[in-house]
Order: structure tokens, then C-alpha cells, then sequence
């Protein structure tokens, strides 16, 4: 039995054995048909290659898959979770074992009192980190575990049935231990513990007790087997492949992915957005087997935290819903997608299931994607819908927007302003255009709200200030720039923001700062560009908005540029010596907000910190959410240009939290957070003691005041 | 129904303008929209469609250097354009674009012909009026609502207190105030796509039996034979702090005889 040679036959005789054969192969039959629909069912998806860098993906099923990273971001129940993923393993290996004892033979290794200890040490931590999973779920009751739609009747079964695994294993490890007359081969730990009260009692109940908790774990064991790919446990199956075959490091985290061709796709009758199940790719409908509801993204999601109709775990589990109400009367072909409505058409997900104020409520912000420990993408399944609403729908978009839109298309710019007015802030400022100088190896990309809005201006000259006092050779495009297309890329307007951008490439690879393409800067024949050494030139901007368009989007069309926020130029002019900052300039107690496009978008925390630190006396009080955490100022993914009218304003929130640091200034890094917290902070009636500013601002202010610094007046090589 | 929307091209509302020697309008094509004012008209007259069927057509006369307006107009929802263009048309004046309009549409065939409250450029609102003169058929103006029910269009007008109801029996002309804010439609990714797909037919004078000599700078009657740049610069007094305002402001409005 437990150990090699079986001593005892669970199944009895050889009539049991042939019984028990049945029964495994049934519900494997079973298990592998539910598997097969299941694979079908991700085949109705759009095609998407993620089979890109293997060496990579192996790599994130060691830390993801076996290493638990994800979980453990969060270790009380991470931890639970890494005993309970491996402790599975384990018992499972050892419940194969007990089907080989089933049949008359054991298994090597497994079958060996050594493995014994570790299946019982497993056994204990198990049990444990079930008693933690049963706490957090019946008495502790986070954010993350409450949801929308979906009870918690479904974790307890698992649990249960877990439960149930490991009191049968144990039951049988005990009386197969004292069924062979307590013989050391068949001692395990547990079996030793829990038999020390049985001793003693009849060989037939012994007997008896072993094979009623053998059959016990082992229809157990195949009952969850057959559970798993209906329930939410499915993510037990699907995870390891969502880990593995999540998006490459290689491609920029911030990047939303392109539609080719839009007006052939049209032409074609293809999706250019998603709605149907059958709009999304088989990828964004794994996400939905991978998601275990554990609602790490609810948690932290800023719309749903100040009552928006937004829960992104309700997303993703109504995609995957959808999938398998559609997905199999679309297999059986009673359904088809082209059909009429009343022939029974596939249901959109748009307007049903999602609710078009839950795909407008969505900030971009990222907080979910970031903390979920599966790699689902919730944004890009957002972004697929928003282009459904926006592209494929007659307007099917917020009102406010259309002004947006219509100011995009027709003065270059997202503020209804005069594009040839683009320049008018830098009058009197000693700046120079790119037209005036095209070899300038720093072009300062300003964006409409640094070029318009009348906060962010100062935000641009403290800023152009800076780069002076560095002695930075730099150029504005002026009236040439154009809104990056970024909010109408958010929004799900993705042909305005290719039209947007393509005129944008034109214009910078004019100016030669494409490193793919090789170009004469204006005024200047190719042979002269050509003879010229090539070098690094550099685009700035003090927008992540702008800063993440141009960088990881504008490559998708061709244009690639070496891009840097402001707060890393910054950095650099600093630690190269060209910018000499009077440390500890101020004294007041700062704060710092992590823009989301510069921060989770694209991994740059550091730089920010490191000026403050430089700059501040106090350095940096962090707020509770601060980093990767970061909490969103309600203005990403269009969101500032839409009305938030229902619940309360995620800028009222984020100014709340960085209030109660005790800080009277809060240090910011991008033009629409500092719109968003003016305006809370107004709402709050804290103009008068509390401050937002630009880290710029913040270096112009110490700059102007202590002059005799050191800032360095000749002009500096690039 | 056929209804026939009446739309100009101007030059964007965001882009500065300039006159040139002949006093006459800097057009930059790339700059074009369509009027601001027609947007609602063209909205109104898709909307007039959809209830109650028959065709929507666009009309506009123009040097004709790009299609963006018209094309917009069909990616709205409208099914076919007219462009009237002839060279011999540079320098009308409302009346002549009266005179062209009126045949167009006589051309076309229409039974109900939509108009802006007037254009952003000239802004002067007198086209409407004259096209119906031509016509000899009725002009409810200014309409901040429009109902069509058998062969009789209905319109409210905004009036100091309250609103004036008129009505004609079609055919008709409308000229629609902006005030009936009806949200134009942003064209959808598959009006823009079936947009390039639509007819645009283009006519010229001959096409519509009008002699080049009654229209164009020859014909027209008036002349524009100066212009000045005016300051829009507002008086404006800032007061900075608290202390006084309220006083300030008191005086002031006291000063102007508000209160």
C-alpha cells in the first residue's frame, strides 16, 4: 500500500481494482473533454504572437510559477498561498501514488517513507495557510475580496474541498499505517501522531477505516479535478500559461497596441475595437481563466475607491462569462456572429455585461495591471472597449469629448486654442525654435498644456529656466508641434491619434531625430547630414503623457526617438556637474505624487527622489501610497477632460492623503496632475497653506533666489 | 423628403486671418472647416432625415480646393454633396451666392432646404432671406426647433420672453439658430470610411444656366474698400490680496450705476 511493495490492496480484490480503474479513467475523460472546450472556446479570440523571447518566458515561469512572485507581493496570504501552490504539488504527486496503490503497485521515490516526511510537513502547511485563506475570507473581509456580482460561496467550497484532501490523506496515511500492524515502513509522521489513539483496535476495522478514507481522497481528489476547469479555480490550470505567456519586457509597458490599417479593416468588416467575445484576442480571453477573483485590483482601482460603477475584477470575469455563454452556443453553432438579432446573435459585451460609464470611469492609471499577481491586463481590454464606443459606434462617447476631439483635428491641439499661438509663452525668454536652429542637439517638447494652459506655462518657463541655468543648447518646435494624440489614444479614438502622430514623426524626422531613418535637417542637403558624425539628440518634455506617447507609442509607426522626462534630465545635469543646485534650498516639509505615465507606465520612481532629496531639506515624506502604489489624480486616460459626476473626485482623495503627511507642498512631475490637485486643493480651501508645484518650479524658485550657486553661464556640451 | 443642406466653407476659427490687397480673404485649404453655424444644420437635417427617410443632401458653393467640409458633412450622415465652383464666382457678393444657391437647389429638387443663422467669416446672415426671394417660396428663420409633419414644417423661435411658433407649408427654407443646440455628431471611424464612398458631384455656372456677368466681383454691389485691426483688449482692473477688494469692488459697481 502507502510504501513499496503495497502490503494491503485498497481497492480490495482484483474486481475493486478493475472498479477503481473505471472511475479514473471517467473523470480524466471527463476533465480532458472540459479541457478541450475550453481550448476551443480561446480559439474563437483573435490571433496575437506570444511566443516571442522564450528565454524570457522561462524565466517568468520560474519567479512567477514556481517562485510565487506575484502572490507574495502581499506575504501574510502570499506566503499561504506559496505552501498551499507547492503543498499541492506535493500532494498530488502522493495521490498518485495512492491511484498506483489503487491498482496493485507503488510508485518509486514517492512511495518511500522520506517522502513521507515532506508530504506531511506540507500537509501541516497546508492546513495552515488554509486556516489563514478561511480568516482573511469569513472575518478579516478585505477590500479586495468584497466584489460586485460574485459571492464568496466558491472560495469556501475550495477551501472545503482542499480541506477535504488533506483530513482524507491523512485518514489514509493513519490507517494504512495501522492496517499493516504499525509496521515502520509504513510510518509517516502524521500516521505515528494520529494512530496513537487507535492502537489496539480490530484488524478488520483498520482495514476497513484505510480503504473508507482511501475512496474518500480519492474521489476527493478526482472531484476537484473535475471542479476545477467549472469553477474559479480554473486559474490553478490557466496561470501558469497567463505567466508565461504574459507581455515581453521587451515591449514598453506603457504602450497600447495598434491597429494596422483601420479604414482597410473597416472595409473589411474587421474589429478595430472589442465588444463581441469574439473582438478580443485568445490572450485577453486567457486573462479571464487566469483571474482567481482575488481582487487585489478592486483594492486598489481609484475610480471603484471613490464610487465609480468601475471594478475591474467584474471585467475581466465578464469577458470570461460572456465566453462561456456565447462562446459555447457559438462551438455548437447555433449562434453566429454576423447573424441578426433575433437569430440569435452573439451578445455584445458592450452595454451588457460592461456598462459604457465602467469603461469611461477608468483613470489608465495602471494600479491593476500593477498589482495583479496573474498578469492580466485589464487596461488594454478597457482601451479594446473604449475603441469599440469611440470607433464603431455612432459617438457612443461622454458629450464633453467631442470638443476635445474636434480641437484635436483641427488646431493640433487638446485646448481649443490657436496652434500658431503654440510659441507665445516663450517670448521674452530668450528660446529658440527648431526651425531657427534645427542642429540643436536638445529639443525641449513643451505639449499643449505646457504651451496653453495658463498654470502649466509657468510649469514650461520655470522649467526653460532650469535647462538655462544648465547652459542646455535646446529649441521649442513652436507653432510645428502638435498634440501628441495621447487623450485621444486613451479614450479609444485610435485614428486620430495615428493622424496625430504621423504628423508629428514628419515633423521630427525632419529634423533628423528619428534613429532609424537617416534625414537631412531642413535647410541642409543629405550629403552634408550624412558627413556629419551622427549623435545623440534628445527630445525632453515635462508631460509623462507626451513623454510615454512619443517614446514607446510612436515606434509602432515607425518613429523612434531617445526621449527623457524632465525629472531624469534633470538628474543627469546634476550629477554631470552642469546643474549646480543650492542644497537644501527648501525648507518647507514636500511631498512627492508619483505621476502614473512616468511612475508604473514606465518604472521611473528614483530620479524624482533623488532632485527633492538634493533640493529639500527635509527630503521627501512619502505618502502611504507613493511609488508603484501610487494612487491616480483622477486625470489619466482622458478622464480630465470628462466630467466626474458620479461618486466623489479621486483629486479630492489624493490631495486628503497628501494633507494628512503634515507636508505643505507637494511635489509633482506632470501638467495634468498639477491641474487636477490646483483643483482639489481649491475644493478643500487649502490654497492659502498647502502648494502643488512642478519639481521645476520648485529648482527655477532656488535657483532665482541663490544665484551665487554656481550655475554654470557658458554654454555646456551635449 | 428631400431635404438639402445650405453649408459654407470658412477658414478655422483657431487660425489668424488676414485680407489681402484686393480686401478679399486669405483662404488657406488646409485651414478650411466647415461654418461653425452649419454644423447644427447639417446635424438637424440628418436628424429630419432619420425620422422621416427620403435622402439628405449637402450644398455648398466653394473654390472648391478641398473636400474636408463636405466630406466631414458626409461622414456625418448626410448621403450625397453638390459643390457648385466656377472661377468667374471669386469675389460674390450675398446676393450673387443668393442667385447660385437658389438655382442649385431648384436643380437638385429639394422639399426643405436647411441654412446656418449665418456665416463665421462674413457674418452676414442675409443668405437665407435672399435665397427665398429667389425661390419665391417661404423662409422660417432662426429656428431653435424644427417639426416636420405631412407637408407642413413647424419652428419655434427664441423671442425676448418666450418663443414665436411659425409655420409653411413645404417646400420650405429654414435657417436654423444655434441656439437649438442639438450636439453635432462626431463622425464615426465607419461614417469617415463610407464618407469616401458617397457621390460629390461638382457644377459649375454653366451646369446651372447662370451667366458668368451676374455674379463674381463684376456683379457685386457692394465693395469693401478699407479694413482695420481692432483691439480686443478688455478694461480690466486687477486687484491683488484681500484687503480692500470688497470696497473696490462696492465702489465699482456703485461708479458704473449697477447698484
Amino acid at each position: 500500500m502507502w510504501f513499496h511493495p503495497p502490503a494491503v490492496l485498497p481497492t480490495g480484490n482484483i474486481f475493486g481494482a478493475v472498479v477503481f480503474a473505471a472511475v479514473l479513467v471517467g473523470a480524466w475523460t471527463f476533465f480532458a473533454l472540459r479541457i478541450r472546450h475550453l481550448i476551443r472556446l480561446l480559439r474563437l479570440g483573435r490571433p496575437e504572437n506570444r511566443l516571442d523571447h522564450l528565454p524570457e518566458r522561462i524565466g517568468f515561469f520560474l519567479r512567477g510559477v514556481l517562485g510565487q512572485s506575484g502572490v507574495l507581493r502581499n506575504p501574510i496570504p502570499g506566503l499561504a498561498h506559496f505552501f498551499t501552490f507547492w503543498g499541492f504539488i506535493v500532494i498530488q504527486l502522493g495521490a498518485l501514488n495512492l491511484w498506483a496503490n489503487g491498482l496493485g503497485f507503488s510508485l518509486p521515490v514517492i512511495a518511500t517513507p522520506q517522502y513521507g516526511v515532506v508530504l506531511d510537513i506540507f500537509l501541516v502547511l497546508v492546513t495552515v495557510a488554509l486556516l489563514v485563506f478561511a480568516y482573511r475570507r469569513a472575518i478579516l473581509r478585505p477590500m479586495a475580496l468584497k466584489s460586485q456580482s460574485h459571492d464568496w460561496k466558491d472560495g469556501m467550497i475550495i477551501l472545503g474541498l482542499i480541506l477535504m484532501v488533506v483530513v482524507t490523506l491523512v485518514g489514509t496515511e493513519t490507517f494504512g499505517y495501522l492496517a499493516a500492524s504499525q509496521s515502520a515502513a509504513e510510518y509517516t509522521p502524521l500516521a505515528g501522531f494520529f494512530s496513537a489513539p487507535f492502537t489496539g483496535i480490530p484488524m478488520g476495522a483498520a482495514l476497513a477505516l484505510y480503504r473508507l478514507f482511501w475512496w474518500s481522497h480519492i474521489l476527493t481528489v478526482l472531484g476537484f479535478l473535475i471542479y476545477i476547469p467549472y469553477s474559479k479555480h480554473l486559474h490553478l490550470l490557466a496561470t501558469p500559461f497567463n505567466v508565461f505567456l504574459k507581455k515581453s519586457e521587451a515591449q514598453p509597458k506603457g504602450a497600447l497596441p495598434l491597429i494596422p490599417d483601420i479604414e482597410g479593416r473597416f472595409e473589411r468588416e474587421e474589429p478595430v475595437g472589442a465588444s463581441k467575445i469574439t473582438d478580443f484576442t485568445w490572450k485577453q480571453l486567457l486573462d479571464g481563466y487566469a483571474c482567481t477573483e482575488c481582487g487585489r485590483c478592486n483594492a486598489v482601482c481609484p475610480a471603484l475607491a471613490t464610487g465609480k460603477p468601475l471594478w475591474p475584477k467584474e471585467i475581466i470575469l465578464g469577458v470570461k462569462e460572456q465566453l462561456f455563454d456565447d462562446g459555447g452556443r457559438l462551438l455548437a453553432k447555433t449562434i453566429d456572429t454576423s447573424g441578426d438579432e433575433d437569430q440569435g446573435r452573439v451578445i455584445p459585451l458592450v452595454g451588457g455585461r460592461i456598462k459604457d460609464e465602467t469603461l469611461w470611469s477608468c483613470t489608465n492609471c495602471g494600479a491593476c495591471v500593477e498589482v495583479c499577481p496573474v498578469n492580466i491586463d485589464h487596461v488594454t481590454k478597457i482601451a479594446d472597449m473604449r475603441r469599440h464606443l469611440v470607433m464603431e459606434e455612432e459617438g457612443r462617447f461622454p458629450k464633453e469629448l467631442t470638443p476635445l476631439f474636434t480641437s484635436m483635428e483641427r488646431n493640433n491641439n487638446a485646448l481649443q486654442m490657436r496652434n500658431d499661438t503654440r510659441a507665445d509663452w516663450a517670448r521674452d525668454l530668450g528660446i529658440k525654435l527648431l526651425a531657427d536652429d534645427p542642429n540643436v542637439p536638445v529639443l525641449y517638447w513643451v505639449g499643449c498644456m505646457g504651451s496653453f494652459d495658463a498654470r502649466n506655462r509657468k510649469v514650461a518657463t520655470a522649467f526653460v529656466k532650469v535647462l538655462q541655468a544648465a547652459g542646455v543648447d535646446f529649441a521649442i518646435l513652436g507653432p510645428e508641434e502638435s498634440c501628441t494624440g495621447d487623450p485621444a489614444r486613451r479614450i479609444g479614438n485610435e485614428y486620430l491619434w495615428q493622424t496625430l502622430a504621423q504628423q508629428n514623426i514628419e515633423v521630427l524626422n525632419g529634423y533628423g531625430f528619428n534613429r532609424r531613418v537617416a534625414t537631412a535637417t531642413s535647410g541642409e542637403d543629405v550629403e552634408a547630414s550624412v558627413a556629419r558624425p551622427p549623435r545623440r539628440r534628445t527630445i525632453v518634455t515635462a508631460c509623462p503623457h507626451c513623454f510615454n506617447s512619443i517614446k514607446n507609442e510612436y515606434t509602432q509607426l515607425g518613429g523612434d526617438y531617445h526621449v527623457v522626462h524632465h525629472t531624469q534630465y534633470i538628474n543627469v545635469l546634476m550629477m554631470t556637474g552642469k546643474l549646480k543646485l543650492p542644497e537644501g534650498f527648501d525648507t518647507r516639509t514636500m511631498t512627492y505624487h508619483d505621476p502614473c505615465y512616468i511612475g508604473r507606465w514606465n518604472d521611473i520612481y528614483d530620479e524624482p527622489r533623488k532632485i527633492l532629496n538634493v533640493i529639500s531639506s527635509n527630503g521627501v515624506t512619502e505618502m502611504g501610497r507613493n511609488r508603484n502604489h501610487s494612487f491616480c489624480c483622477g486625470g489619466g486616460g482622458g478622464r480630465v477632460w470628462m466630467e466626474e459626476k458620479t461618486g466623489t473626485r479621486v483629486n479630492h482623495a489624493r490631495v486628503q492623503e497628501a494633507l494628512d503627511t503634515g507636508a505643505s507642498a507637494m511635489a509633482a512631475a506632470c501638467p495634468f496632475c498639477i491641474t487636477m490637485f490646483e483643483d482639489g486643493i481649491t475644493a478643500k480651501g487649502k490654497g492659502d497653506d498647502f502648494k502643488v508645484e512642478d519639481i521645476a518650479e520648485i529648482l527655477a524658485r532656488a535657483l532665482e533666489s541663490a544665484p551665487t550657486s554656481g550655475a554654470v553661464s557658458a554654454p555646456a556640451e551635449e | 423628403m428631400r431635404i438639402v443642406v445650405c453649408m459654407k466653407e470658412t477658414p478655422s476659427t483657431e487660425v489668424s486671418k488676414s485680407l489681402g490687397t484686393d480686401q478679399r480673404l486669405v483662404r488657406n485649404p488646409t485651414e478650411t472647416i466647415q461654418n461653425p453655424f452649419d454644423e447644427y444644420t447639417i446635424e438637424e437635417g440628418i436628424r429630419q432625415f432619420e425620422q422621416h427617410g427620403g435622402e439628405v443632401i449637402v450644398l455648398t458653393m466653394s473654390p472648391a480646393q478641398t473636400d474636408t467640409a463636405v466630406r466631414r458633412a458626409l461622414a456625418m450622415g448626410v448621403d450625397r454633396g453638390v459643390v457648385v465652383s466656377d472661377p468667374a464666382l471669386a469675389g460674390s457678393d450675398a446676393v450673387a451666392t443668393g442667385r447660385v444657391l437658389a438655382a442649385a437647389l431648384t436643380k437638385i429638387g429639394y422639399d426643405m432646404a436647411l441654412f446656418g443663422q449665418a456665416s463665421a467669416d462674413a457674418y452676414g446672415g442675409v443668405v437665407p432671406s435672399i435665397v427665398a426671394e429667389f425661390l419665391g417660396v417661404p423662409l422660417l428663420s432662426f429656428a431653435t426647433k424644427l417639426e416636420v409633419a405631412g407637408t407642413t414644417v413647424k419652428i419655434q423661435r427664441q423671442a425676448e420672453v418666450g418663443y414665436t411658433v411659425a409655420e409653411a407649408p413645404l417646400p420650405a427654407l429654414v435657417s436654423i439658430a444655434k441656439g437649438i443646440n442639438n450636439s453635432p455628431r462626431y463622425p464615426s471611424m465607419k461614417g469617415i470610411v463610407n464618407a469616401k464612398k458617397k457621390p460629390v458631384e461638382t457644377w459649375t455656372l454653366a451646369d446651372l444656366g447662370i451667366a458668368a456677368g451676374t455674379v463674381g466681383t463684376a456683379a457685386a454691389r457692394e465693395r469693401v474698400t478699407g479694413s482695420q485691426a481692432v483691439s480686443t483688449q478688455r478694461r480690466r482692473e486687477i486687484h491683488v490680496g484681500n484687503e480692500g477688494a470688497a470696497q473696490r469692488i462696492l465702489d465699482y459697481l456703485i461708479e458704473q450705476k449697477i447698484i
